[in-house]
């Protein structure tokens, strides 16, 4: 009988695949050396955020695939993932997160809050970014990754999805719309609410009338909801499930 | 031991607990009191009934019928750009006092024109030749001799035409008048039984036709004109101004009428609340506003007693590609510069004061939120059954601004809502008010008498439209006039009229404009849904007096003549 805890093992194995591992130099070395050349970028050079912000996350790609190569070796293809997932959509919330900061407290009009990689923040990128999670949900809940909120999750990525390729579908018809008028689609075209929201598909369906918050919230507050619930979705998941995904791939070796 | 002490306190704590609710519990009993006692001291004014029966109604067709008027107002030139892409509005009243309401059309490259109004909807037609370029449109008893005149705004000043009976219009200037004027409106402010005047300046036409910052300056800006003795002295209330919409709201409920100015672009709306003695001051009562306010309409929608005001803007009503295709260049600009914490929205706003007399803009709650490139929007019971709808009339012309549109033209349909018996609006299609025309100024009146609302529309570029109400509507129709002759206000501009019904009240104001550029009737419409029996009118004079009138029967013509 083992004499390690339930929470203890969750606990350590949570952090296997977040730790920087025997790295620590590398990533702090990275980070510092991200954050000087951010703020020389934003500050000294004048760059605009997008692109400061781009260099800032290639410092840090690095020591980060250290990691994951060492991490492969060592656990597998599916933990790697795992931790890979966390990372990227750890920063996809926060971007978000930096929309709802740019908009509610510092008050920019909306072409001035999409986040720090703004140049992204289009629907192709929002629909190919979400497609992708759902892909790597699919593979990890074959390989493990297999309780309650991952499947909770995979339904709520799922549907957010869906109202991504939504709203690109939309978006292609307004440029093939604005293009038959011979005008190029202004970055407005892009920022039109989807499914849910104000003034979304659900607001103006006649069925349901107006729902506080699914039919009155911005877009930005809607689509950071979106990440924040994924987020915490699949914190819950790997929190349960990471203890087997790495005795697993200890099983292999 | 220690209880003792813990104990006192708290019966001490609860002692003035007790006498602080006891305390406000009076104060509320005495200010109720108070408060009715105010309410029954209002004097009481006589008044004389006189009744007549409303025509019988065309074939019910369920739908509006669109009959095309003698006169289409057209922007000068072959093309049209921006300011004359506003259009012109329009006004309803009874000129000749034969009790059925006459149109006036406003122009802008021709004539403004009045359409007499026969009976059955057959129309004959004056020219004025002496208006041209006009704008607004407002029918008012000016100096009280019981004649109605027609003024107009032309963007640079005021226009009267005095009524000489028998048709008969002569020009007469108004004395005093001193600053450009694009949106006006007509009120006894004063309560001293004569009508005084609201202006409002339009500066970004004046820039663009006059090119002389200083010439758009010196007459720029909302100026309050009081009629004194024939002669009206101004006081300027804001120095520069947008105004395409002006209108008379008791904003604060303390009996006098305040000021509402909407204004284009990002100048923010004006309200200017009247002070005891006259005096106005700027407020800010509204938590949000219009952005490019276009029109105003003070309305009690809901029935609850309380005026409301719904103010258009701009905002597509589908979300159709096509549709959002043609917004998004002019939605560009709003997504670059308007802050999340802006006061100033681009769509319609509906504010509804609550128990404490904040308002809250309940539009979009209620699905009025987006009907197009908005300008008049106003509610009337079109299917008389005791609940008001909404009529919108959009569209835009403009190929200095819609250049990528064919023939720079934004097409939309009029939006017609109806008010369910929850409080929804909803589209109603099946009324046939959809017109593609771009309209401008609108309004609603019982034009054959035959207990319905109809509605004109003053379009732009293409001619003007009648809708005849062919709906089937079980509900019946009650239509008022009042009349004062003791003092100028002959109609009593201003005064609410209240119709209590098995079904609940309704009240109405006399008004002399709304929506945009557009003079409304001084007749008041009611309609009752099927089976309700009328319990009662009341009417609260400008004064502030008050007549009660007992129970009449619906389908009628109420002329109601004050005594004193």
């Amino acid at each position: 009988m083992s004499i390690i805890t339930q929470p203890a093992r969750r606990s350590a194995a949570f952090w296997t695949l977040l730790s920087p591992g025997d790295r620590v130099l590398w990533f702090v070395a990275a980070a510092a050396a991200a954050l000087v050349l951010w703020g020389i970028a934003v500050w000294r050079a004048h760059m605009p955020l997008w692109g400061a912000t781009t260099i800032a996350i290639g410092v840090l790609a690095v020591p980060a695939t250290m990691k994951w190569r060492t991490d492969f070796q060592r656990y597998g293809l599916t933990a790697v993932l795992l931790s890979m997932l966390l990372v990227m959509q750890g920063f996809h919330t926060l971007e978000h997160f930096s929309q709802v900061i740019q908009y509610y407290v510092f008050n920019n009009p909306p072409y001035f809050s999409q986040g720090l990689l703004s140049t992204l923040n289009n629907e192709w990128v929002h629909f190919t970014w979400n497609w992708i999670v759902v892909g790597f949900l699919v593979y990890l809940i074959r390989n493990g990754l297999r309780n309650r909120w991952a499947w909770v999750l995979l339904v709520w990525a799922f549907a957010h999805s869906l109202e991504h390729t939504y709203m690109l579908i939309r978006y292609l018809r307004i440029v093939r719309e604005l293009s038959a008028l011979g005008v190029t689609a202004p970055p407005v075209a892009g920022s039109l609410p989807g499914i849910l929201g104000r003034d979304g598909w659900l607001a103006l369906s006649s069925f349901c009338g107006r729902i506080p918050g699914l039919t009155t919230s911005s877009r930005i507050a809607i689509h950071f909801w979106w990440n924040f619930g994924e987020m915490a979705l699949l914190l819950a998941a790997v929190w349960v499930s990471a203890p087997k995904i790495l005795e697993k791939s200890k099983t292999k070796e | 031991m220690h209880v003792i002490p813990c104990f006192r306190r708290s019966s001490t704590w609860i002692l003035v607990v007790l006498f602080v609710v006891l305390c406000s519990a009076c104060a509320t009993i005495t200010a109720a009191q108070e408060s009715d006692a105010a309410e029954s001291e209002r004097p009481v004014a006589a008044v004389e009934i006189a009744t007549q029966p409303l025509t019988a109604s065309a074939a019910c067709q369920n739908r509006f019928i669109a009959h095309d008027l003698p006169h289409a107002a057209r922007a000068p030139g072959d093309v049209t750009r921006l300011f004359d892409s506003n259009g012109s509005g329009l006004a309803i009243g009874d000129l000749d006092g034969d009790g059925y309401e006459e149109i006036v059309l406003a122009d802008l490259s021709g004539p403004a024109i009045i359409l007499w109004n026969e009976g059955n909807l057959v129309f004959s037609r004056t020219t004025l030749p002496q208006v041209r370029r006009a704008r607004a449109v407002a029918i008012v008893d000016v100096e009280g001799d019981g004649l109605p005149d027609i003024t107009f705004s032309t963007g640079s000043g005021v226009v009267r035409l005095a009524n000489q009976g028998g048709r008969d219009f002569q020009f007469a200037p108004l004395s005093g008048l001193t600053h450009a004027a694009y949106a006006l409106y007509w009120a006894d402010w004063d309560g001293d039984g004569d009508l005084d005047l609201v202006t409002g300046s339009y500066d970004a036409e004046r820039m663009l036709t006059e090119s002389n910052q200083f010439l758009t300056d010196a007459r720029s800006g909302v100026v309050y004109y009081q009629q004194e003795d024939g002669r009206f002295t101004g006081r300027v209330l804001a120095d520069e101004a947008q105004a395409l919409a002006i209108t008379a709201m008791d904003i604060n409920r303390d009996g006098r009428l305040d000021i509402l100015v909407g204004n284009d672009f990002d100048l923010p709306d004006y309200a200017f609340v009247q002070q005891a003695g006259g005096a106005w001051q700027a407020q800010e009562p509204f938590p949000v506003t219009t952005h490019s306010t276009m029109g105003f309409d003070p309305v009690d929608s809901d029935n609850d007693g309380d005026w409301e005001l719904f103010a258009t803007d701009m905002k597509p009503y589908q979300r159709a590609p096509k549709v959002l295709a043609a917004w998004a260049p002019l939605m560009q600009d709003g997504y670059e510069t308007r802050r999340s914490d802006d006061a100033q929205k681009s769509e319609n706003v509906l504010l509804k004061p609550g128990g404490n007399g904040a308002f809250r803009n309940r539009a979009y709650a209620e699905g009025i939120d987006a009907t197009g490139w908005s300008w008049s929007g106003k509610f009337g019971d079109l299917d008389n059954d005791g609940r008001l709808d909404l009529y919108v009339v959009n569209g835009m012309i403009a190929e200095d601004l819609l250049d990528y549109l064919p023939g720079g033209e934004l097409i939309e349909e009029n939006q017609a809502l109806r008010q369910t018996a929850d409080g929804d609006f909803i589209s109603a299609p099946e009324w046939r008010l959809n017109s593609l025309r771009s309209g401008r100024g609108m309004s609603m009146a019982d034009l054959d008498r035959d207990g319905d609302l109809d509605i004109v529309v003053n379009n732009l570029n293409t001619a003007a439209q009648l809708f005849e109400n062919r709906l089937c509507i079980s509900g019946r129709a009650l239509l008022i006039d009042l009349q004062w002759p003791k003092v100028d206000n002959r109609v009593g501009i201003g005064a609410e009229v209240t119709l209590y019904t098995t079904a609940g009240a309704q009240k109405r104001m006399v008004r002399t404009a709304g929506g945009y550029l557009s003079g409304d009737p001084s007749r008041i419409h009611f309609g009752l849904v099927d089976g309700a029996e009328v319990i009662g009118l009341s009417v609260r004079w400008p004064d502030g007096a008050v007549s009660e009138i007992p129970p009449i029967e619906p389908g009628a013509r109420l002329i109601v003549t004050r005594l004193n």
